[in-house]
């Protein structure tokens, strides 16, 4: 079996922060993950949720580059928030990020603070935690740690910004958000790469929201051929809470993890994903949706456009445990191929233990439709506006889904661009 | 005065099998044609072929519109110039909405002509008086296009593209199939408003039923790839009644 110096090296960490000693909850939870990954590693691709993404085989070449740029923090990011986190290679930034007194936001050390710990509540429900997670709950050596209160009153979004220089050839960080009970917050996460180098940047994002308590996350990943992002959010709700989770690629290396528990009645998950994939990208979303009491609704919308030799995985579980019932949960995976060459791999996955239930999920996959773009042109639109008006529609669908207009703005763009150049 | 659209001698098929077999037809100005005839006659290879459509392939004779050869021109350039065909199938559109679609149509066009695009007020303004003509609400053209549409919606909605568009000629290509009495009625109206001394229109139909409600000026059978019988709008009323065998027979003998 082939093992590279990274998952080598990563293991050997780990094995030397499981030894530590671990007195306060957060040395515990660190001391387990970290003795989990270490006798684990990286995913194996025998794992099936993990046969398309083999980390050890992305990193086989991983270079660094001491000198590189970690490019530019979007302006926007600084615009459209009133609190921006700014992380370079895994570090916390001051000099490049914002932020003001605030209650709720601030940046802890990840061997101490108590309130990281906090957003964890249900993970071990979530039996599938993957070794990644782990490694950053393991080796993150600070995060943003953000507590929502009932009277924070801000119409802006938080801004999480990470950006990878390849100066380092892994980093990893763990962000953690508790959304207190009736409050209303919103989180702006953009992650940019770097070209050039090879390297691993790994994140994690855990999430609690209480009672009644309502959270829009929105991740905007900029591709770029030098960076492997390795991200996973996990996010726990309770009763009657509302979770929504827009995920915008660009392209790239990455593999993104998302898990959803929805463990108090009445709560609402609504996910949704946009891959656009060219040149030798490689996009593999894996997401998990699980029901564990009655009364609760999902709903999972991702769509793929990939050209090039690009290659885009979805693979989408939703579990409806057996208590659940009166459980509504819909799910659905569109893509769309604009070259030979080019792959989607789509894993859509029900499993249901409940009798009472309403459930569905759809995948499709094809070219864009010709009659479609032949009926366009008859009304007078070139073959390439009708392309592009096609492929727009399709993606604008998701770019929808974000809540904060000044956000969409800006990533449908972001998307119209990327969209042209395929 | 030139003719607008020329047709002389078209022969055209589909993957090998030849179905248009040396038809003609001259439609000036101010005119309504109806073609008519049997299933398998060759109605949707003239609009098909006439449209553009490309898995159609044109084997012989000339098309000649407003002076340019048809021919010569890709699907969208013979909507610039002037050339709207109203599909028996509407294709469904996800996610494009009919105003956004129209309102890039429209200005595509205006691009072609060398005129300024029309600005979003102006737009508006002439999609709001167009909608009463075809009695379209506003409801369906916020909605993807066609997606969900009924029959009847879908022809209601390729008659207000026509209003929108202003086409110099405009086939109808089996509009009336599948409609009920009422949206045949809102249809054949929006026809009627629209028609004047400049444009044309070419109607094509299985049933004499849509006649009842736009006059045509002439009648052609089509029978096996070429107009066969030409009339005023009594042949139409004369196939209602004996149904086409009349003319096979006619034809053989």
């Amino acid at each position: 079996m082939e093992q590279t110096r990274i998952d080598e090296s990563l293991k050997q960490v780990c094995r030397e922060i499981a030894g530590e000693e671990a007195s306060s909850n957060v040395g515990k939870v660190r001391s387990a993950s970290a003795a989990r990954f270490a006798e684990s590693g990286f995913p194996h691709r025998k794992h099936e949720a993990w046969k398309y993404t083999n980390l050890n085989a992305l990193l086989r070449d991983a270079t660094t580059d001491e000198q590189h740029d970690f490019g530019s923090v979007p302006q926007w990011c600084y615009t459209v928030s009133d609190v921006c986190l700014v992380f370079v290679d895994g570090e916390y930034r001051e000099d490049l990020s914002n932020l003001p007194e605030l209650a709720g936001v601030s940046i802890e050390n990840s061997r101490t603070s108590p309130a990281l710990v906090e957003s964890l509540k249900g993970k071990d429900a979530a039996t599938d935690l993957h070794s990644v997670a782990d490694l950053a709950l393991a080796s993150s050596e600070h995060g943003g740690v953000i507590r929502v209160t009932a009277d924070f009153d801000s119409t802006k979004p938080i801004a999480v910004v990470e950006l990878t220089s390849g100066a380092k050839v892994q980093h990893s960080l763990w962000h953690s958000m508790v959304c207190e009970a009736n409050s209303k917050a919103e989180v702006l996460y953009v992650q940019q790469g770097t070209s050039g180098t090879s390297v691993l940047a790994n994140s994690l994002l855990s999430v609690h929201v209480q009672a009644n308590a309502q959270v829009d996350v929105t991740k905007v990943q900029f591709g770029t051929s030098g960076t492997l992002h390795v991200d996973s959010t996990v996010i726990h709700q309770e009763r009657d809470s509302r979770a929504k989770l827009v995920t915008i690629t660009t392209g790239g290396k990455r593999r993104n993890n998302v898990y959803m528990g929805l463990g108090g009645e009445g709560a609402h998950s609504d996910l949704s994903g946009l891959t656009l994939g060219s040149g030798s990208a490689h996009i593999d979303n894996n997401t998990v949706v699980d029901h564990t009491v009655p009364h609760c609704t999902s709903s999972e919308l991702y769509k793929t456009v990939v050209g090039g030799k690009a290659h885009a995985v979805f693979s989408g579980k939703v579990f409806v445990r057996e208590h659940a019932q009166k459980t509504e949960a819909y799910q659905s995976n569109r893509n769309i191929l604009l070259s030979d060459d080019a792959r989607a791999t789509s894993i859509p996955q029900l499993e249901i233990f409940a009798d009472d239930v309403r459930c569905s999920h759809g995948s499709t996959t094809g070219q864009l439709d010709e009659e479609a773009i032949f009926y366009l042109r008859s009304r007078g639109l070139s073959h390439d506006k009708a392309r592009a008006l096609m492929l727009h529609s399709f993606a604008a669908e998701v770019v929808e889904h974000i809540s904060n207009e000044h956000i969409a703005e800006t990533v449908l763009q972001a998307v119209e661009q990327q969209l042209a150049t395929m | 005065m030139s003719a607008l659209l020329d047709v002389k001698n078209l022969t055209a098929g589909i993957e090998g099998k030849t179905i248009l077999n040396g038809l003609n037809l001259t439609v000036n100005p101010g005119e309504v044609h109806a073609i008519m005839g049997p299933n398998g006659a060759g109605k949707s290879t003239l609009s098909s072929v006439l449209a553009g459509r490309e898995d159609f392939e044109v084997t012989g004779g000339s098309a000649e519109f407003d002076g340019k050869d048809l021919f010569d021109l890709d699907p969208e350039e013979r909507a610039c110039e002037g050339l709207f065909v109203a599909f028996q199938y509407p294709v469904e559109i996800p996610g494009v909405s009919t105003t956004n679609f129209l309102r890039t149509a429209l200005n595509e066009q205006r691009k072609y002509r060398g005129e300024s695009p029309l600005d979003a007020m102006d737009f508006l303004a002439t999609m709001k008086e167009k909608m009463k003509v075809v009695e379209i609400s506003k409801d369906l053209t916020s909605r993807s296009l066609n997606e969900g549409f009924s029959g009847g919606e879908k022809k209601r909605n390729e008659i207000f593209q026509l209003a929108m568009l202003e086409p110099k000629l405009a086939i109808l290509d089996e509009t009336d199939s599948g409609l009920d009495i009422d949206a045949l009625k809102t249809v054949a109206n929006g026809v009627n408003t629209l028609k004047n001394e400049n444009n044309a229109f070419i109607v094509i139909t299985h049933y004499q039923r849509l006649l009842n409600y736009i006059v045509p000026d002439f009648v052609h059978v089509l029978h096996e790839g070429k107009i066969v019988k030409s009339g005023d709008k009594s042949l139409a009323l004369e196939l209602e009644e004996k149904g086409y065998d009349w003319i096979k027979d006619e034809v053989v003998a």
